[in-house]
């Protein structure tokens, strides 16, 4: 091949590799949304998600996924409620109040948080963090399995994230804004509240979309040790199935091709959706940012 | 200046005290498998209903499946981080490239999985086999990859680019021979930090690869393995309380890779930014 | 794309060689024993090579059908629906059956209570009784934990079957992913109660008996316990009765050294032993 040939060639190669990233993704919908809409074919739109029924191996079967929903809801807004705040104040202390070295120890701490794989984090609520809600609170808590427990062992996976990516946008702040700030005598602590934290603010919430997008396709953990009852929960104390955990705990069961394997399905074009809205609200943030 | 130093002291505290929690939990994760790990349990099949004997099956075949993921997310996600950065402009498919990414990578695993089951195992007719669990991994680690090759890329200097052109070389051997060489140890921590990603993933491989337990390795990609983290899902959910040395020993195996392969990205990260200085 | 060129080699090259390999699948009820037996299966034929997977029954029968598996391992009777399409394809299984699982009730130690009747277990189930001193007068009177397996499960199958008699349970049950979530959970809590494979009892919880009837291997032998089932083996016998290593290792299975092996994990022989 000529050096000219060579360069055509690999212009192709590359575009469709690139390409290539479009077509799984295509896929990806495809193979979900064409499996899943079958169960239309048996349940009506409604009974799937307006009913708290979900009782899918029975012969006289239902498949309404509200209390699984309401179940994600639970442990992801108790989830986020633990992880922003410290979440937060972690990225400040890092990215203002940190020196170089403790800066990098405790950046590779978190980011090996981020790697704990979550049927690890799992087994340990599963043992102990389940055992500690019920001597904590012997009167309140009626089960180790719960919203709490799930929350705690989640807070831990998404933490890193919200760190990472609130520290990167206090840092995208330009310095001159901060300096001039701090030369008209304010402190750093005001600095940081009024000049910062306001200018990074659609870097912030950014990192809360990608962060949350995390928490609701977990899935090992929530199997585990979220408690796996289909109600609607009343107390951060009560059991939920998240979506994440019907999927992971009856898939390698069910039957290929039946009304229960389609809903599961369903449920996964729901997680799919989900993410997408969330990924594309934080994309378009990111171009606002910029401008 | 009081108020700042409260501030960096309390928000300090806090911040200390969430790593302690962290490293509480791994060390003592890890601590606690420790006296079962030894050269037999790392190196013998499970025996006796998994009482005994060791999770080699299972290391290899996370070997495996990490393979065939990486054969298959490294050079596409290469090829398409360079196309991202070296031969698109800012035009629309760039856009629609990077859209894509971002938003597979922001897709939850148990989906890849499901995905993986639909296409590789029956579409594809694979079953459950290392190629299915493999291809799934792949494909969720492509994200990471294209996402960390991307920036490694952009960070190369421009005069690197226009010196060999300068020199008469084309744009194929300028990427190829300049560019990526260039960004080469970034672009492979990266591929470290796709590996951490994806080594603990248990609900893919579980629809997809993951067999219990099997007498003997694999002979090709078609068959299913066993996998570390599958192995502690599966001692966990269906055997009695008797395998718990096992359990705890599979834990400490897997936290010790993911602590040295994060570990290797740390150091690796350090020596670079030296050099970016140096 | 490199990889897909590799891939494609690595596909010629591997042909077919699931030929010399007994490939078992189904329930993961019947999985530690299958594991038994096809280790010491292996010692007395090193040559031969065992793969298991436990994905669940129905999983097993669908992959019988296909062909993908040589045995299919179940923990319930072939369902109506699948001997229609037995009659459609024109195959033909056929059930061994390979072992006896006693389901076991469970209960924190510290929980004053010895017998449960089946009746019982259906009200707490059904959520008709939710307090344990509508149970028994002498118990508090404190909300009962009822904990189940998985719907997707055998276990809860046969649960739902013969105790529920098919009635849904109640939203409250928690489903667990796993049995020893379940030991697990009643041994912290005070007022849980789960039902779980006889050979999960450990010594840090209490196992009830039911209708007065201890759940033990002599029980569910003589058929006295009120809550076992049969555990089965299919095998296609569409081309005649298995012959060779599938057969073989079937023999082994109900031979009595294989029988023996059954009670080392908790299961209860289906036939005489050694």
């Amino acid at each position: 091949m000529s050096r000219k040939r060579i360069d055509l060639f690999s212009r192709v190669l590359v575009t469709v590799a690139a390409l290539l990233t479009m077509v799984i993704l295509f896929g990806i919908f495809f193979f979900l949304i064409s499996d899943g809409v079958k169960v239309f074919g048996k349940i009506s739109l409604k009974d799937f998600f307006l009913s708290t029924r979900w009782y899918p191996t029975y012969e006289d079967a239902e498949f309404g996924i509200l209390a699984l929903l309401s179940g994600t809801l639970a442990v992801t807004g108790l989830t986020l409620l633990i992880s922003i705040p410290l979440g937060f104040i972690s990225a400040i202390f890092l990215a203002e109040f940190s020196s170089r070295k403790t800066h990098d120890f405790l950046k590779y701490v978190f980011e090996l948080t981020a790697g704990i794989p979550s049927v690890v984090l799992g087994s340990f609520g599963l043992k102990y963090i389940s055992r500690w809600l019920m001597e904590l609170f012997p009167m309140k808590v009626w089960t180790g399995l719960n919203i709490l427990n799930a929350s705690l062992m989640l807070s831990v996976l998404a933490m890193p994230y919200f760190v990472t990516l609130i520290e990167d946008a206090l840092k995208a702040v330009p310095v001159d804004q901060k300096e001039a700030s701090l030369a008209l005598g304010a402190n750093m602590t005001s600095t940081l509240f009024r000049v910062l934290i306001p200018q990074a603010r659609s870097g912030i919430l950014n990192a809360i979309i990608l962060g949350t997008n995390r928490i609701v396709g977990e899935t090992m953990v929530v199997l585990m040790i979220a408690g796996g009852a289909t109600m609607i929960p009343q107390s951060i104390f009560d059991p939920v199935r998240p979506l994440t955990a019907a999927i992971a705990g009856e898939m390698g069961e069910v039957e290929l091709a039946s009304t229960h394997y389609f809903a599961l399905f369903m449920i996964g074009v729901v997680l799919l959706m989900i993410s997408l809205i969330f990924t594309v609200t934080a994309m378009r943030l990111k171009r606002g940012m910029r401008r | 200046m009081i108020t700042d130093r409260i501030v960096k002291i309390v928000f300090g505290i806090i911040s200390y005290l969430l790593v302690t929690i962290i490293l509480l939990i791994v060390g003592f994760l890890i601590l606690s498998g420790l006296d079962d790990i030894n050269l037999e349990f790392l190196t013998s099949f499970p025996r006796n209903s998994m009482t005994e004997g060791g999770i080699w099956p299972a290391i290899l075949g996370t070997a495996y499946f990490l393979s065939i993921a990486l054969l298959f997310s490294v050079p596409v996600g290469i090829l398409a981080a360079v196309y991202l950065s070296e031969y698109s402009k800012e035009n629309r498919l760039q856009r629609l490239v990077l859209t894509a990414n971002n938003i597979l990578a922001g897709i939850p695993s148990v989906v890849f999985g499901m995905f993986g089951l639909s296409l590789f195992s029956i579409t594809f007719g694979f079953g459950t086999s290392i190629i299915a669990g493999g291809l799934t991994l792949g494909i969720m680690s492509l994200p990471y990859v294209i996402s960390n090759t991307h920036e490694s890329l952009v960070a190369v200097p421009k005069s690197y680019r226009e010196a060999s052109m300068a020199l008469g070389a084309n744009k194929a051997e300028t990427t190829f021979m300049i560019v990526i060489p260039a960004s080469s140890s970034r672009i492979l921590t990266g591929v470290i930090i796709a590996i951490g990603r994806i080594i603990g993933e248990t609900a893919p491989l579980l629809f997809t690869g993951a067999a219990f337990y099997i007498t003997r390795n694999p002979s090709g990609p078609f068959e299913p393995a066993m996998a570390l983290p599958t192995h502690i899902f599966v001692l966990s959910a269906i055997y009695p309380d008797n395998v718990t040395p096992q359990l705890e020993g599979s834990i400490s195996v897997l936290l010790i890779i993911v602590v040295a392969l994060f570990m290797s990205v740390a150091i690796r990260r350090r020596r670079e930014s030296r050099k970016m200085e140096g | 794309m490199k990889s897909f060129g590799i891939v494609v080699i690595l596909i010629m090259l591997v042909g077919t060689t699931l030929g010399s390999t007994l490939v078992i699948k189904g329930s993961n009820t019947v999985y530690p024993i299958a594991q038994l037996w096809a280790e010491a299966y292996k010692e007395i034929n090193p040559d031969v090579e065992i793969s298991i997977e436990g994905a669940g029954s129905s999983t097993g029968i669908k992959a019988l059908f296909n062909g993908q598996t040589d045995i299919a391992n179940s923990s319930r009777w072939i369902k109506s629906s699948e001997i229609e399409q037995m009659n459609q394809d024109g195959k033909y299984f056929i059930p061994f059956i390979v072992a006896y699982d006693g389901i076991a009730i469970v209960v924190n130690k510290s929980l004053e209570i010895e017998n449960i009747t089946v009746q019982q277990l259906y009200d707490i189930y059904s959520g008709k009784a939710t307090t344990w001193n509508q149970i028994d007068s002498s118990l508090p009177k404190v909300r009962i934990v009822p904990l189940s397996r998985d719907n997707a499960s055998g276990t809860f199958e046969y649960f739902v079957e013969h105790v529920m008699k098919g009635e849904k349970l109640a939203p409250q049950v928690q489903q667990l992913a796993s049995t020893r979530a379940e030991v697990e959970q009643v041994m912290q809590n005070r007022y849980a109660i789960g039902y779980i494979g006889m050979g999960y009892i450990t010594e840090d919880v209490k196992a009830l008996t039911v209708e007065n009837i201890e759940p033990t291997v002599a029980n569910v032998n003589a058929g006295a316990y009120p809550i076992s089932r049969p555990l089965f083996m299919f095998v296609d016998a569409t081309d005649g009765f298995p012959t060779g290593i599938i057969g073989d290792f079937l023999r082994f299975v109900l031979s009595p050294e294989g029988q023996s092996a059954v009670l080392s994990v908790g299961y209860v022989n289906a036939y005489g032993l050694k």
